[in-house]
Parts: C-alpha cells; structure tokens; sequence
C-alpha cells in the first residue's frame, strides 16, 4: 500500500489537483486519439442507419468501436447496462493509469467515485414481446391477455435499465472504489457537480483520491426520439461542415470522460504529476421559460460565482469552453467578460451533447489548448486574445448546462510542469 | 459538532406516506404501529403472486403553487406531485419564502423518473414496429406517447420543477443510487450548505412504482412479500417468516439551513445535521456484500464525520427491508460497528409500516428520526413475532417506546451497491 496519510493542513476546498485523465468519445478510444483528429479536422459524425435513420434522419456521433474491457459480469446483466458501463470503464481505467495509480495502492475505502450519468433507457425489446404475446385478432392490446399471461414476457431485470446507477456501481466493482460516492444526473451540469462534490471531499479529508467525470447518454431510439421531441436535434441537413464550426446545430455524442482527483500534498508524497488545479465552482439554477434550457441569468450567475470562488475577476480568464451552442450562453459570457473577451471555445460542433461527460471532455482538451500551436478551426469560436498567446499556466473557464434549467461552472489552472 | 465547516440544521420537514398525508399524521400512526399497507387498487394485480402495496391517497396531493405556466402540470409525474406535498409542508414549516436571497438557496432531489405505463408500451410497439424502425412523424401526429412522457421519465424535470415552484436559484441536481437516493441528496446538501455554497437547500427524494410496469419488473425478480396472511402483516422487518419487501410510493422532504442562517431569521429549528457517510460495496450488483462492509463504512463515515462515538448512538433507523439476506446483513453490519454495545442500542424499521418507498425511503426515514429525537418516541418495528436468530439486536418490536434520546443514525442501502448513512442530532445551542 502506498496510501498517505491524512492531513489537517490538506482540509481546504480548492486546494485539489487533477492528476489523471481518460476519455473516450466518437473521435476516439483515448485522449491522445481524440486531440489527433481534432488536429487534423477529423470528424466524429455519423448516421444512425442501424436506429432507422429513414425515420430520424439525425447525424450522430457515436462511439462505434469502443474499447473492450474484460469484466466478470453475465453478459445479461452486462447487456442492461449498455454503454454507459463500457464508456465508464474505459475512461475510468484510463484516467487511474494516467495518474498512475493501479491496483492496491490505495485502501478501497479512501478511493472517493463521483460521476455525473446521461439518461438511461430501458430497452425495448425487454417489453414490447409482452405486447405482441398480447395483441388481439385486431391488432390492439388484449388487455386480458396481457395481465394474466403476456406480462411474463417481460424481461425480468429490465427495471435496471430505468437505474442510472447500475453500471456506476459496476465500476465501482471492477475498480473496488469503495469510498465516498454519488451520482447525478443527466445533463452538462451533473459533470461539474461530481467534481464538485470530490473536490469537497477531498478537502474534507474523506478521501485521499477521487475520480470524478461523467458519461453521456447512449444514443438508442428512445434517447434519439426524447431529443427529436424536444428539439434538440434536427435531421441531418441541418448540420451542414459550417453549421459544425459555429456550433451552431445539436446532435447527439456519446462520451465517457474521468478525472482523478487529489490534494497537492497526496500527489506529492507518491510522486504524482500534476496536471491543473482546481480553483472555482459556480451554481444556479433558472429555467428560461421560452426555451426551456438555463436562462442567460443562470449562466452568467453560475460563471460569476466560479470566479468569486476562485478570487479572481473576468479579465483574468484566458480560455472559456462553452457547454453548448445556445445563444443564452453566448450571452451570457458577453455579458460577463464584457468587451475583451478570452478565447472562447465549443467543442459541440465535433463531439455533439455529450451531456453529462461533456464538461470533463472539455476540460481535458482545455488543459491541451496552450500546447497546440493553432487551435482547430472547427472549435475555435471568438475571442479578443489569440489562441496564440494562450500561457502555458492558463486560467480555464468550463460550463456545463442543462436543458432544464440548471448551469454550472468550473475553473481549472493549468499546472506548467506536466504536459498531456 | 460536525467537524468542518459551518453548522447545518433542519428548519423543516415534510413528508407524504402510505400512513399520513404529512409528517405529523405519518408520524402519530407509526407511533401506534399502525400499517399503511394494504390491496393495489391503482391497476389490475389479479394472478400477480403479490398484490399489495402502500398507496398514497389522491385526495392527500397538494395543488401545485400558482405559476402560470404552461406544461409544469403535464411535465409532472405522480412522484413528483407526491413530492410537492412532502416539500410544500417542509418549506411552510421552515418559513423557507421569508428567505429573500433565493440564489443561495437550492434542491437535492433523489428520484428515478415514471416508468412506461402500458399504454406507453403499445404506443412504442404500434411506432416502432416491433423492430428497429420506428415512425416519428407518425409518434408525433398520434400525440398520445408525447414529449410529455419522455420528460416523466426525466428525474431532473421533477428537480427543474421543484425549483421554480418553491422560487430556489442556486445549486439544484438530483441523484440517483437507487433506495438510498433520498439519503444521498439530503447528504450532498448538508455538505453543499456546510461548505458554504448555500444558506438552505430543499432535499429529499419521491417516489411512485405503484404502476404495472414499475411493479411487475420486482414481481418478476421475486423481490416482493408474497406470502403474507393480511396486507398489513407482509413487511416484517428482522422477523423470522420475512419473506420479501413490499412496494409503497412516498416522497419526504427536509429544508437543511446554515446554523446562522437559521439564527439570523428565527426559523424553527428541528435537528441538527452531525454527519453524513457514503460507501459502495464494490461487491456484485445483485448481492449485498455478505459481511455488510459497505453498510459498516458508511455508518462508520457518518460517525466520524459527526465526531461522534458509538456509545453516543442512542437509535438507529434501519434500512430493514424485510428480506431475508438486507435484514440479515444490516444487522451483522450493526454489531460489527457497535460491538458490544450493539445490542443496547435500539434498532427499528419504518418499512414495516411504510413499506419501502425506494429513492424516497432514506427521506422519510430521515424525517421520522428527527420526530423522533424531539418527541422521545422510538417508533417501532411492527409485525415482529418469530425471532430470527441471525437477526438478535433490540428492534424495538411491535410497540413504540418513549425514551429520551438525542443522536439517531439513519441507514439507506441501494440496490447496486450504494450506502449511506445520516447523523442527526438534537440541537444544542
């Protein structure tokens, strides 16, 4: 064991670092694979043809061959659980291996797990043969025949498909993370929240590491009807290549994206490296009546609560990463920063809503954007500096925002010693 | 007490059972021992191998607060109207709209979302086809499986709604680990207003199952109370002839207040707040770890996080269930924590009155124990008749006990894995 003892002195919210990464989304099964095809324009969209694409018409960018994880679970079970445990997984194991930690070095009970999770859905085929075992001479449910026999066609375990919290606690297994932990869902801000909630409890001295991140929806017919009804996505003319660069149409993305988490003085006493500290937090909540999604005041509250958090004022933020495309955000950060605006990014346009692993993704290509020498075109949005000048020390500003009301938001402070 | 950070408090409670249509009704019947359970009257359970439930009454349902909004009625599943029943009664309690800076004021909501009614699984058949082509345009025209129905099944909706309703414009999300949500937002709020990141937060959890599709998933799986002789008598918690848990809907609710937040506005207070511990297995989905090491830490986080001792424990409210293999556990679990003192310290379950409301569960039970501590009653443990010799602390049995006490732990569990465990204490100036 290499597990380090608690300190009073360690006792301080803010005083946290992250040490690891790990991400999987639709441009690829790491971190490095996904800043190569950001770098050289690759895109992640595709169709859904095997969801019907005839019908959705929605580009998607899925995580088509994601990476196998052996775990011990029967495949039944494994199957309720569906994406979200392989995103969860991989981003998981990488995320430990990047802060190198690995089996054993920490006591599981001081091995905090925050994730924020997307939407689960059942499956449909768990319940529709109830209904075709029922259905009459007409073709409409015979509703006899359905309480006293067709029900048992239903798939026993499919209400763990309702459970966002299954394949986190699978993770948890697979990993013996047995410490403090919780779950939050569904949206962008269900992301800063898990980071939040580790950062405390790392300051709180409950842990001595934490992972904390999040995973999207898995787009499925039903994850892509809720979004079709609410209009969150269009079908596929309405994301033209140009459309993408502005960030200005919203598909689906799937992603899983992880952090590890610890105090300065854990990370050095087992020589870890340090990749960027976190300084701030920002909350609210207000819905914007006509649009559903968090209001422009939301927004701005939450960005201005992450500085007052951090102490420090706008003018020092040098990268501003947007939860998503709408114009309350937009706004709202010109609202905030005022007339000279820092680099402002969204990387929407090439992952898609990635809900809840969305903010975590970002913030990990946020700690990337100083180390390239131009950022790609297609998430570079405004800004009155040029990404050019950029400091190897930047201040980074992270939004993750939710479709029913809530905003919040994250600074990070990239370390200068270790690079990505 | 609690070690770091500001004090937090309880300036309200509210709550909505199968036993009361708030705190103060739920409250006086489980002192007599009386059962909320009873026959499903809210859809067909005939050849279903477990036919009960504890029902909320429809007549019990507050009116939503006057908004004129658009959509909030149809965006609102039957859990979160239980919920404004149970969060109306905390915030009228705690004066919670006397507060004038609402940006520092949020909700922390455990709740799952609506389940599929049948209707909604022909609806998704006749779209889908059976296969994976599904008929959008056709889904939308029909406007019978509508937007309306995916947003039931959002958990967040209820929380988005909750917010506006109440007028809360700081920190609000929700959680979801199964039985034990309730008690994780409550735990996650105490450490939010703790932490000084808000001055009161509404928290608790909802929730309603008492639907084909919800039900019969358990029915399947076995999970149920199925022999039972009367209604009343099928959630016995620790007792030999426990034979499953009984489903019930429900939603508690407490408003959890800085201590000078508090002070400043003269709010009622009810309890402290001590600690809060979370723990996973890390176990097997479908099982209970055998020697209950997640149940131990999480009642050993909230200790520690209390500052407090075992031998400063004067109650726990059990998770208790009434199946075999949690009861069973939980206990081992207690005894491995208290040791000797284990069979001193009184143990009861509110679940064989209530039944168990899942996600709201850990809410109510945290309400009842607050009640508890400020009316010296131990509520009981009812339907305890055939001592299970795995099962030997003091659970309180059949009859309510008034007896001074000011330190309670309150026990959740969540199917998955996911423990936690709250310490409220009487308030002491």
């Amino acid at each position: 064991m290499k597990s380090v003892p608690r300190s009073p002195s360690d006792s301080l919210t803010g005083q946290v670092v992250i040490t690891g990464l790990g991400a999987v989304c639709s441009l690829g099964n790491s971190l490095r694979e996904i800043c190569l095809g950001l770098s050289t324009g690759e895109s992640g969209i595709g169709g859904t043809p095997d969801l019907e694409a005839g019908a959705f018409g929605c580009p998607a960018a899925r995580v088509n061959d994601p990476p196998v994880i052996k775990t011990d679970i029967h495949p039944l079970l494994a199957k309720t659980m569906g994406k979200h445990l392989t995103l969860l997984l991989a981003s998981t194991g990488q995320a430990l291996t990047d802060a190198g930690i690995g089996p054993g070095d920490f006591i599981p009970e001081d091995m905090g797990f925050f994730a924020g999770m997307g939407m689960v859905d059942y499956h449909l085929e768990d319940l529709l043969p109830a209904v075709v075992k029922s259905l009459g001479q007409n073709g409409d449910l015979d509703y006899d025949r359905f309480f006293s026999a067709g029900y048992r066609e239903i798939y026993p375990l499919w209400p763990l498909g309702m459970l966002n919290n299954v394949a986190f606690c699978q993770a948890a297994i697979h990993f013996g993370l047995r410490g403090e932990n919780s779950i939050f869902t569904p949206h962008g801000d269900a992301g800063i929240r898990a980071v939040a909630e580790a950062v405390r409890v790392l300051g709180e001295g409950q842990a001595k590491v934490a992972l904390a991140g999040g995973v999207s929806e898995e787009i499925s017919l039903l994850s892509l009807a809720r979004a079709r009804l609410k209009g969150l996505v269009g079908p596929r003319q309405g994301t033209s290549e140009n459309s993408r660069a502005q960030g200005a149409s919203v598909f689906l993305g799937e992603c899983g994206a992880m952090l590890v988490l610890e105090t300065p003085g854990n990370a050095a006493a087992r020589s870890a490296g340090v990749l960027a500290r976190i300084v701030g937090f920002g909350f609210s909540c207000h819905r914007d009546q006509k649009t559903g999604p968090a209001s422009t005041a939301a927004i701005r509250h939450a960005m201005e609560r992450a500085l007052d958090d951090a102490g420090i004022g706008p003018e020092k933020i040098d990268v501003v990463i947007l939860g998503g495309c709408g114009q309350n955000e937009s706004q709202a950060v010109e609202k905030t920063f005022g007339v000279r605006l820092p680099v402002v990014v969204s990387t929407a346009g090439i992952f898609g809503e990635t809900f809840a692993a969305g903010p975590i993704l970002n913030a990990a290509l946020g700690l990337k954007i100083s180390h390239w020498a131009e950022l790609p075109q297609d998430i570079y949005l405004l800004g009155d500096r040029a990404p050019a000048d950029i400091p190897k020390t930047a201040l980074i500003l992270v939004n993750g925002i939710s479709y029913e009301g809530m905003s919040s938001s994250m600074i990070i402070e990239k370390a200068a010693g270790r690079t990505l | 007490m609690a070690r770091n950070g500001k004090r937090v408090v309880v300036t309200g409670c509210g709550m909505i059972t199968p036993l009361g249509k708030d705190s103060r009704e739920t409250f006086a019947n489980a002192q007599n021992g009386i059962s909320g359970i009873d026959f499903l009257r809210s859809f067909e359970t005939e050849g279903l191998p477990c036919r009960i439930g504890g029902q909320v009454e429809d007549a019990w349902l507050k009116a939503a607060p006057e908004t004129g909004l658009q959509g909030i009625e149809k965006c609102s599943s039957r859990g979160l109207k239980i919920m404004l029943s149970a969060a109306s009664e905390a915030v009228e309690m705690a004066r919670l709209d006397s507060v004038e800076n609402r940006d520092r004021v949020g909700v922390s909501l455990g709740y799952h979302g609506e389940n599929p009614s049948v209707d909604d699984m022909l609806m998704l058949y006749r779209y889908s086809g059976g296969k994976d082509l599904w008929d959008i345009q056709g889904l939308s025209a029909h406007g019978v499986y509508s937007f309306f129905n995916f947003f039931r099944r959002k958990p967040d909706v209820a929380t988005s709604i909750l917010s506006i309703l109440f007028n809360c414009k700081g920190s609000a999300f929700t959680t979801v680990s199964a039985c034990a949500a309730g008690a994780q937002a409550i735990g996650e709020a105490f450490g939010i207003i703790r932490e000084g990141r808000a001055d009161a937060m509404i928290a608790g959890g909802c929730e309603s199952n008492l639907n084909f599709a919800g039900f019969v998933g358990f029915v399947l799986i076995r999970a149920l109370a199925e022999r039972y002789s009367s209604p009343e008598k099928a959630s016995r918690p620790f007792d030999r002839k426990r034979n499953g848990f009984v489903m019930s809907e429900g939603a508690g609710a407490l408003v959890l207040e800085s201590l000078d937040h508090a002070l400043e506005r003269n709010a009622p207070i009810l309890a402290e707040v001590l600690g809060y511990g979370s723990s996973a297995d890390a176990f097997r989905i479908t099982d209970i770890h055998p020697k209950g090491d997640g149940a131990v830490l999480a009642m050993q986080g909230a200790m520690n996080d209390a500052g407090v001792a075992a031998e400063d424990i004067e109650y726990i409210n059990a998770h208790g269930t009434s199946t075999l293999q949690n009861d069973q556990i939980e206990t081992l679990a207690i005894r491995r924590v208290f040791g000797d003192l284990a069979r001193k310290v009184p143990v009861s379950s509110n679940k064989s009155m209530i039944g168990h409301t899942i996600a709201a569960a850990g809410a109510i039970e945290a309400g009842l124990t607050i009640m508890g501590i400020n009316n010296s009653v131990l509520l009981p443990t009812i339907n305890y008749e055939f001592a299970d010799p795995k099962c030997d602390l003091d659970y309180v049995p059949n009859r309510a006990r008034v007896v001074e006490h000011r330190i309670a732990l309150s026990n959740s569990f969540g199917f998955g894995g996911q423990n936690a465990c709250l310490c409220f204490g009487k308030f002491l100036q």
